[in-house]
C-alpha cells in the first residue's frame, strides 16, 4: 500500500479519478441536498487551501483568511446586481479586490509574525465583521449600494448562464478549484515556493541568501486573498440568498484554521480533507450515524477536540524527530 | 446560594484554566507561543460548542453586578464601572507586586524567559504553569462577574469574542508591560465612547467605532516594529 501511495503516479491518478467522479458520477448519484454540501465542500477547500498555503509554506499564520473570503463574496454579489457582467469576470474581479486589500492587510503583518501576526489578522476579522455590519451584509438592493430590509426581498444572487442548476453549479464549481488548486501548485513548484520554503525555515538565512522576503510575503498574502475572494463569489453563488455575516465572523475565522490544521497544511490534499470536514463530515455524522443531531449540536466541541488533538500529535510527531529543542 | 453563586462563578472558570494548564498545557509546552495560543482556540471552540447546546437563547439572560449610579459633571457613572476601573488597577499592581516581589512570581519569570534552564534549576516548572492558569483563570471569572453589566445581549459569544478587542490593549503592551497594556485599554476604550456621539456627516465615525482597538494596536504594531525583526528560534531580534 506504502508502496503504490509514494509511486510517482499517485498523485497525478488520485487526482483524476477524483475529478472524473466529481464532474461525472456525483451529480447524476447524489440530489439536491449533497451537491450543494459537495459545492461548499469545494468552495471551503479553497479558502483552506490558501490558509494552509500561508501557514504550512510561508510560515505566516493569518487567522483573518475570511476577511478575504467575505470581501470577495460581497464584491461579487453587489457586481452582481448592479452590473450584467459575466458570472467569471465577476469571480476575477472580487479575486482582484481581495488579494488588493489581502496586500493591504499584509502590509502591516509583515512587520511581525508568529502570534503577533495571527492576533493582528484575528482582530481584522473581527473588524471586517463590523465593517459588514454596518454596511448592512448582504444587502440585497439593486445597484451597488442598494440594500433590502427583509432578506425575503433579497435577489437571488445570479449564476452563470451554463451553470444554473445545482449539478451545473457544481461542476462550475470543481473546475474553478481545480484551477485555483493549479495557481497554487504552480506557484508553489517555482521560484516563489522555493523563496517561501526558504523563509518559513529561517528568515535570517533567507535575508543571507539575498531572497526578498518583503516582496514574496506580499506574493503570498496576495496570491491568499486572490484565490480565498474567487472561493467567496463561488460561495455567494451556491447559496444565492440565505447568506450572512456569520460565514465571515470572529467564530468562522478560528473554525477555519481548526480544519485546516486538522486536514494538514503540508499538502493540498490537506485542504481538501478540511473542505470535507468542515461541509460535508457533520452532515454526514448527523444524517447515518448514531446520536443524529448530537453531532451537529456539538459541532464546535468536535473540531476543538480535532484541533487539540491535532496540535498533541504533532507535537510528539516533531519530537520524535528531534525537532523541538 | 446567593452568597455562593459569585465565588462559585469564579472558582469554576479557575478550575477549567486549571484542568487545561494542568493535564493539556504541558502536551505542548515544548512548542512555539503559536502553537499554545492555538491550544487555547481548541479549548474555546471546545466548550463554544457545550455552551451553544446548553444555551437556551429563547430564554434571555443576565447578571447584573448590584450596582448604584450617581451623577459626575452630567456624566451618569455605576458604581460598577468604578468598581472595574478600581479592579484593573488593583490588579496591574497586585500582580507587578506579585511577580517580583515573591518566589512563585520570581518562578514565573523564570519560565517566561526560558523554560529549560529554569527547570534545570530546580524551579517545578508544571506546578508554577498551573498555578498561572489558576490565576488567570480567577482573573477571568472577576472580570466575567463585572462584564455582564456592560453588554446589552448576554450570550455565549458576546461574552467570549469579548476577548478579541481586549487584545488591542495587550498588543500595545507587548503581552510584556501591565502598566502600558492598562493605560492602551483606557485609551482604547476613551476614544471608543468619544466617537459614539457622531452623527450626520460623520456618522460614520460612530457605525465603526468598534474597528478602534485595531486601528490603534495596527498602528501600535507599525511603530514598535519600525525596525526590522526576525525570529530566530522562537525567539524575536532586532
Amino acid at each position: 500500500m506504502g508502496a503504490i501511495v509514494k509511486h510517482k503516479a499517485f498523485e497525478p491518478g488520485a487526482i483524476a479519478v477524483i475529478v472524473v467522479f466529481a464532474l461525472f458520477v456525483a451529480p447524476s448519484i447524489f440530489g439536491a441536498f449533497w451537491i450543494t454540501n459537495l459545492t461548499q465542500m469545494a468552495v471551503f477547500s479553497v479558502v483552506a487551501a490558501s490558509a494552509g498555503m500561508l501557514y504550512g509554506r510561508v510560515g505566516l499564520v493569518s487567522l483573518g483568511q475570511v476577511a478575504p473570503y467575505g470581501i470577495g463574496c460581497w464584491v461579487t454579489m453587489r457586481l452582481a446586481y448592479a452590473t450584467s457582467l459575466p458570472f467569471p469576470v465577476l469571480l476575477l474581479i472580487g479575486g482582484i479586490v481581495a488579494a488588493v486589500i489581502g496586500m493591504l492587510i499584509g502590509l502591516p503583518a509583515l512587520r511581525v509574525s508568529g502570534l503577533y501576526l495571527a492576533l493582528v489578522t484575528l482582530m481584522l476579522a473581527a473588524a471586517l465583521e463590523t465593517v459588514l455590519g454596518v454596511l448592512k451584509f448582504p444587502n440585497g438592493g439593486s445597484g451597488f449600494s442598494g440594500v433590502v430590509t427583509s432578506l425575503s426581498d433579497l435577489a437571488p444572487m445570479r449564476r452563470p448562464g451554463f451553470a444554473e442548476t445545482d449539478p451545473a453549479y457544481f461542476r462550475f464549481t470543481v473546475i474553478v478549484a481545480l484551477l485555483l488548486f493549479l495557481l497554487a501548485y504552480v506557484f508553489l513548484a517555482g521560484k516563489p515556493g522555493r523563496a517561501w520554503a526558504s523563509i518559513r525555515q529561517s528568515e535570517p538565512s533567507a535575508i543571507a541568501a539575498g531572497i526578498a522576503i518583503t516582496q514574496y510575503k506580499l506574493i503570498a498574502f496576495a496570491l491568499a486573498a486572490f484565490m480565498a475572494g474567487v472561493a467567496g463569489g463561488l460561495f455567494a453563488g451556491s447559496v444565492q440568498q440565505s447568506i450572512g455575516i456569520d460565514q465571515f465572523s470572529r467564530q468562522a475565522a478560528l473554525f477555519l484554521i481548526a480544519v485546516v490544521l486538522m486536514g494538514g497544511v503540508h499538502t493540498l490534499w490537506g485542504a481538501l480533507l478540511a473542505g470535507f470536514f468542515s461541509k460535508v463530515m457533520l452532515d454526514l455524522l448527523t444524517s447515518y450515524m448514531v446520536g443524529g443531531q448530537f453531532w451537529n449540536n456539538f459541532s464546535l466541541s468536535l473540531f476543538g477536540f480535532g484541533l487539540m488533538m491535532n496540535l498533541i500529535q504533532s507535537t510528539k510527531a516533531m519530537e520524535k524527530k528531534g525537532l523541538l529543542g | 446560594m446567593g452568597i455562593l453563586l459569585y465565588p462559585g462563578l469564579v472558582l469554576n472558570c479557575a478550575l477549567i484554566t486549571l484542568a487545561y494548564g494542568w493535564f493539556l498545557a504541558p502536551k505542548l509546552d515544548r512548542r512555539d507561543p503559536l502553537a499554545k495560543s492555538l491550544g487555547m482556540v481548541a479549548v474555546a471552540l471546545f466548550l463554544m460548542g457545550i455552551m451553544k447546546d446548553r444555551w437556551d437563547t429563547s430564554k434571555p439572560r443576565n447578571l447584573h453586578f448590584p450596582s448604584r449610579t450617581f451623577t459626575v459633571a452630567d456624566t451618569v457613572v455605576s458604581t460598577t464601572q468604578i468598581l472595574a476601573l478600581a479592579f484593573a488597577l488593583v490588579v496591574v499592581v497586585g500582580v507587578n507586586l506579585f511577580l517580583q516581589r515573591t518566589s512563585i512570581g520570581t518562578a514565573m519569570r523564570a519560565i517566561a524567559n526560558n523554560r529549560e534552564t529554569s527547570a534545570l534549576l530546580g524551579v517545578p516548572v508544571r506546578r508554577i504553569e498551573a498555578m498561572a492558569w489558576f490565576g488567570a483563570g480567577i482573573l477571568c471569572g472577576c472580570v466575567f462577574l463585572l462584564l455582564p453589566s456592560f453588554v446589552k445581549s448576554l450570550d455565549q459569544g458576546t461574552l467570549t469574542w469579548f476577548v478579541i478587542p481586549a487584545l488591542g490593549g495587550a498588543i500595545v503592551g507587548r503581552f510584556r508591560s501591565l502598566w502600558i497594556t492598562f493605560f492602551a485599554s483606557i485609551v482604547i476604550g476613551v476614544i471608543e465612547s468619544f466617537l459614539t456621539p457622531f452623527s450626520g456627516a460623520l456618522q460614520f465615525l460612530s457605525d465603526f467605532r468598534r474597528v478602534t482597538p485595531v486601528v490603534i494596536s495596527v498602528l501600535a504594531i507599525l511603530w514598535i516594529s519600525r525596525r526590522r525583526t526576525v525570529v530566530l528560534a522562537g525567539r524575536e531580534m532586532s
